[in-house]
């Protein structure tokens, strides 16, 4: 089961990458960099761009082109030319924006469920005062015996709908999750063990 | 190496009955717990740690239950049955009652696993357990199609899982360089049109003509966002200087947020980690998907936050990561400890050459640096992994230049040989630095860990952050992030000139035509841009080689390559200058005479800059070969191999002048994780009695008899002990080994015969033998266990007057856990992973409690 999910999502990978590959028009360019005609010793140097397609891609078609009518010579042309590096560079605006985006979600999610961990749930354990000590006893109480039970609960795996909400199971998972998170940080921050 | 399958193939001959099959894929149900109860444990365990500690199981047979779908060997029917048996008696006392006795704690669908957490495994079993799963599909190949369909896709699984990392490891790489690129220049602006562009591609159309820089209207800096519309005043460089000050801290602050509140095993470089878990130790969590997440996120922050450190190293973590997380996906490797490892190999792998765009050099360094067991098999499949991930990347093209990596260069000048000189010079600064950093970053480390800056593990990131952020500013070198300063540095002098760096008064024959084909390139003089170049260059060396001290540690994900490599780049820069001004000043010197003719420039400071990068790069890692192949890969010129093997090699004969180890064996060392390293030699003359235990005066071996024990008797054992395993001897009077029981399988044996046979009591006699009386029907007398099936008849043995040396040599090469000592046939003691290892840290004046796992 989980290897069509695997095969799956590859699939998508690939439509992503190949979709957003589609290069526009705008995401070509021939960039050549010249020294200035007018001043060769001077540290100026002139920068030309052009989106071409790769084959064009020279001081001929790029930068002559647009030095016609200034007061560069025929003879010139060919050292100034010479004197010229053009690189042609593909890239691809939409993988920028896509990543980003996703990168900027992901991190907005993260800070705000830290922001709840951090804020939220210390003041909600305070308010429950008891109460939330019992709730927090009685998680552990039925992770136990789920635990130690698992088998019964697997069993019932797929008869189960109304058994546990899923509500009540993602708490599980977080509140173990939160538990080896915890351990690890006590590993880490406070005695120091690993990654020193 | 090849050696273990050779060896271990005959290990286990005596179990490949059908029998043996069940009982020992259901032991493998018994789940280890949890790191909860280790570190309790081994706070207040007693004080006879010194063997093997306690594993313990809680029975989560159903846990596999989905899993075993995919796994013809976990039949169902044998774990069902186990099941419900179990749930039947789950009240009875009988039932529970050996159970107790261990720490039964949580386990959960993402511990799969046999072994404990912080214990190392023991490669010669996984390897055996694997020929048996494998000699099982093929057994049940010829039953079904279906069992054919599934012979099949366990074959090629070994391919599609590294595909598939290599995929994961690609598009990782090609998220993290495209947010870290857009997040380091976001410090200094934003695009106005389109915020998600970098500065570069904000600029893609806009030309440039009579200035220095690109007059680019789109990219707005932050005094420009603000309002201020006048450029160059005071007062806009001290809003800019703020702004990014603030944002470095914010990025930071929120690296090291995230890694404490969600994943404290993301920071650090990972590549100490993901060496010692190669080597067959056991971390849970450290390769998670919460690890892979967050230290995917915050590696671009640390990196935007211009902290001295860089992506590479996480890297090679995010791929590790990627390799465990698809391998859970396929019981072949899912459950086999030394199976997942040869993924983790590949994806090491893969992690590299994402780095540094150098598939080659990323098996390579996967071979030299950080694998432990690398077979053939798993060099083709690193190979293959590194080659898609690479792909993956290069279609991603994350810098829009279609090259892999920031600073990929090539040159088209050559080299001459007196050049080796300063190549070897280089070679030898590198190495110093190495030998320097490694020291001073280590005893900084041992202060962290020792004093109380190590409590205030956020106040130290924000600390470096602002004096790193508030000191690089006003260096145009430092500003800008480490690996466009080392592109700069790389490249060679062109015709046109566009940085300070090749600012060479021309020397302009004939004055007047100015396009002629005599002109000459620019070689003369050092030019006022240079000038300043160079000592903004001098400041930033100062800078970066003592603030990576501070850095590489941090709580935030740190990579040491690029750090390294800057300032192998700007030594190399400097010095590449420092020659050509050498050979512009003295053209006649005999030595480049020949080759330099006249005032045509020969030295190509931009080579001299790799060069170096590779040196500091060799001294601080100790890596050769496949450092040289990873810059060749960086320049694509075979002709400079030989400038990088000098360096390389200088490099490590200076630093291992200085101290053996490299940065990451220094670490492994000073966290004290059991990393048997395979490469050092064992020098010292001891024998295999002055390691084992018991010790003189220690109380004797815990031992099991072939028979005439009782069910209670080992019962009372597993109890009262926390061994790991106990050798099972003829009797007490001989002495003589018959084999090895493992703790877990004894358990399991022993509950497993209590459920199935009612008469089977605590008076029950245990025969470890093949001939036992058979049990009797009558239901009065208790009847006769026999658990001949779960000794291991072919355990490691060596001699009391075996040489360490060659004690060494067994447990790194076969990686096996302990071996037992024997004299004239009769058992002495044994010698575990553990006891070797404080060997060795006590010969070499190390404290040998500092070996603190298992």
């Amino acid at each position: 089961m989980d290897i069509k999910i695997v095969y799956l999502s590859v699939l998508t990978l690939f439509a992503v990458i190949l979709s957003t590959q589609a290069v526009q028009y705008e995401d070509l360019r021939c960039k050549c960099t010249c020294s200035s005609y007018h001043n060769v010793s001077a540290r100026f140097k002139q920068v030309y761009k052009n989106n071409t397609l790769h084959d064009d891609c020279n001081c001929l078609s790029v930068v002559v082109p647009r030095l016609i009518g200034t007061s560069i010579k025929e003879e010139d042309i060919d050292p100034y030319c010479y004197l010229c590096d053009c690189k042609y560079e593909v890239r691809s605006t939409k993988t920028m924006q896509v990543v980003v985006y996703i990168f900027l979600i992901v991190l907005g999610l993260l800070v705000l469920y830290m922001g709840f961990m951090m804020i939220i749930d210390p003041i909600i354990n305070k308010f429950g005062g008891k109460e939330g000590q019992q709730q927090l006893l009685q998680d552990d109480a039925t992770e136990m015996s789920s635990t130690t039970g698992r088998d019964t609960d697997r069993m019932s795996l797929d008869g189960r709908s109304a058994g546990q909400s899923v509500f009540q199971r993602v708490n599980l998972v977080q509140a173990k999750w939160k538990r080896q998170v915890k351990e690890q940080r006590s590993s880490v921050f406070e005695r120091q063990e690993i990654l020193h | 190496m090849s050696g273990w399958n050779r060896i271990s193939f005959n290990i286990r001959k005596g179990r490949a009955s059908s029998n043996n099959v069940e009982i020992d894929m259901a032991s493998s149900a018994w789940r280890s717990e949890t790191n909860g109860k280790l570190h309790a444990r081994r706070i207040d365990s007693d004080t006879d740690d010194d063997l093997i500690d306690m594993t313990s199981f809680t029975n989560n047979t159903g846990v596999y239950h989905d899993d075993s779908e995919d796994d013809p060997l976990l039949g169902n029917h044998t774990f069902q049955a186990i099941a419900t048996e179990r749930r039947g008696k789950s009240g009875t006392a009988v039932t529970s009652h050996l159970l107790e006795a261990l720490d039964s704690s949580e386990a959960g669908m993402d511990d799969i696993g046999t072994y404990d957490d912080f214990h190392t495994i023991d490669w010669l079993r996984e390897m055996s357990r694997n020929r048996l799963r494998h000699r099982q599909i093929l057994y049940g190949k010829k039953e079904s199609f279906f069992k054919t369909i599934k012979s099949l896709h366990d074959a090629w699984s070994g391919w599609l899982v590294v595909l598939l990392v290599g995929l994961a490891a690609g598009t990782c790489a090609g998220i993290i360089d495209i947010v870290t690129k857009w997040l380091t220049d976001i410090k200094l602006g934003v695009c106005t049109f389109a915020f998600y562009l970098n500065k570069e591609s904000c600029c893609w159309m806009s030309e440039s003509k009579n200035s220095l820089t690109d007059n680019c209207t789109q990219w707005k800096t932050w005094s420009e966002i603000f309002g201020m519309t006048e450029s160059n005043t005071s007062s806009t460089y001290v809003l800019n200087y703020f702004v990014y000050i603030l944002m470095a801290i914010l990025f930071s602050a929120l690296a090291a947020l995230l890694v404490k509140v969600f994943a404290p095993y993301a920071c650090g470089s990972g590549i100490p980690e993901v060496k010692t878990i190669l080597s067959g130790f056991i971390i849970r969590g450290y390769l998670g998907k919460w690890t892979l997440l967050i230290k995917s996120m915050t590696a671009p922050l640390a990196v935007a936050s211009n902290l001295s450190l860089g992506k590479e190293g996480p890297l090679v973590h995010i791929a590790a990561c990627c390799g465990n997380v698809f391998g859970h996906l396929f019981p072949k490797y899912a459950k086999n400890e030394a199976k997942k490892r040869e993924v983790l190999s590949a994806a090491a792998a893969a992690g590299v050459s994402v780095a540094f765009g150098a598939p080659v050099g990323g098996v390579l360094f996967s071979l030299e640096e950080v694998s432990y067991y690398f077979p053939m098999k798993t060099l083709w499949r690193s190979f293959f992994c590194a080659l898609t991930a690479a792909f993956i990347l290069r279609s991603i093209n994350p810098f829009g230049t279609s090259h892999l990596v920031m600073f990929y260069v090539t040159y088209n000048r050559p080299w001459f040989l007196f050049e080796l000189i300063p190549f070897s010079l280089l070679g030898v600064l590198g190495g110093l630095y190495g030998a320097a950093f490694i020291h001073a970053n280590l005893a900084w480390c041992r202060f962290r860990k020792t004093s109380k800056l190590g409590k205030i593990p956020i106040l130290e990131v924000i600390a470096v952050t602002f004096i790193t952020a508030a000191a690089s500013y006003p260096n145009p070198y430092t500003r800008i992030d480490a690996s466009s300063m080392i592109a700069g540095l790389f490249k060679e002098c062109g015709h046109v000139i566009e940085t300070n760096l090749c600012d060479y008064k021309a020397s302009n024959k004939n004055g007047s035509a100015i396009f002629s084909s005599e002109r000459d390139l620019p070689n003369g003089d050092i030019g006022a841009g240079l000038q300043t170049a160079v000592w903004q260059l001098v400041i930033a060396l100062i800078l970066k080689s003592v603030i990576t001290v501070f850095t590489f540690g941090l709580k935030v994900p740190t990579g040491l390559f690029i750090p390294s490599m800057a300032v192998g780049a700007i030594m190399g820069r400097l010095i590449g200058i420092g020659i050509k001004q050498l050979v512009f000043t003295y053209p006649d010197c005999f030595l480049w005479k020949n080759s330099c003719h006249g005032a045509s420039s020969c030295v190509t400071p931009g080579l001299y800059a790799m060069v170096g990068a590779a040196a500091t790069l060799g001294g601080v890692t100790r890596m050769t070969v496949s450092l040289v192949v990873i810059m060749f890969e960086l320049t694509g010129g075979l002709q400079y191999i030989v400038p990088l093997m000098a360096a390389a090699m200088f490099s490590k004969w200076t630093g291992d002048a200085f101290g053996h180890e490299g940065i990451y064996d220094g670490h492994i060392r000073l966290n004290g994780y059991p990393f048997l390293d395979n490469k050092e030699e064992f020098t010292h003359t001891t024998l295999a009695t002055d390691v084992m235990r018991p010790r003189r005066g220690d109380p004797p071996l815990r031992v099991v008899t072939k028979d005439g024990m009782t069910v209670e008797d080992l019962e009372m054992l597993v109890r009262s002990t926390n061994y790991n395993g106990f050798p099972v001897i003829t009797s007490h009077d001989s002495q003589r080994l018959v084999g090895y029981l493992y703790r877990r399988d004894l358990i399991f044996a022993l509950e497993n015969a209590r459920l199935h046979n009612e008469n089977v009591l605590s008076n029950s006699k245990v025969y470890f033998s093949l001939h036992a009386p058979p049990s009797v029907s009558s239901s009065n007398e208790p009847s006769p266990v026999r658990l001949f099936n779960i000794v291991d008849l072919s355990p490691i043995t060596i001699t009391d007057h075996t040489p360490m040396e060659i004690v060494v040599e067994i447990f790194s090469k076969l990686g096996i856990r302990q071996a037992l000592v024997t004299h004239n046939g009769r058992l002495l003691g044994i010698i575990t992973k553990k006891d070797v290892l404080r060997h060795i840290a006590q010969l070499n004046q190390q404290d040998p409690d500092s070996i603190m796992f298992n």
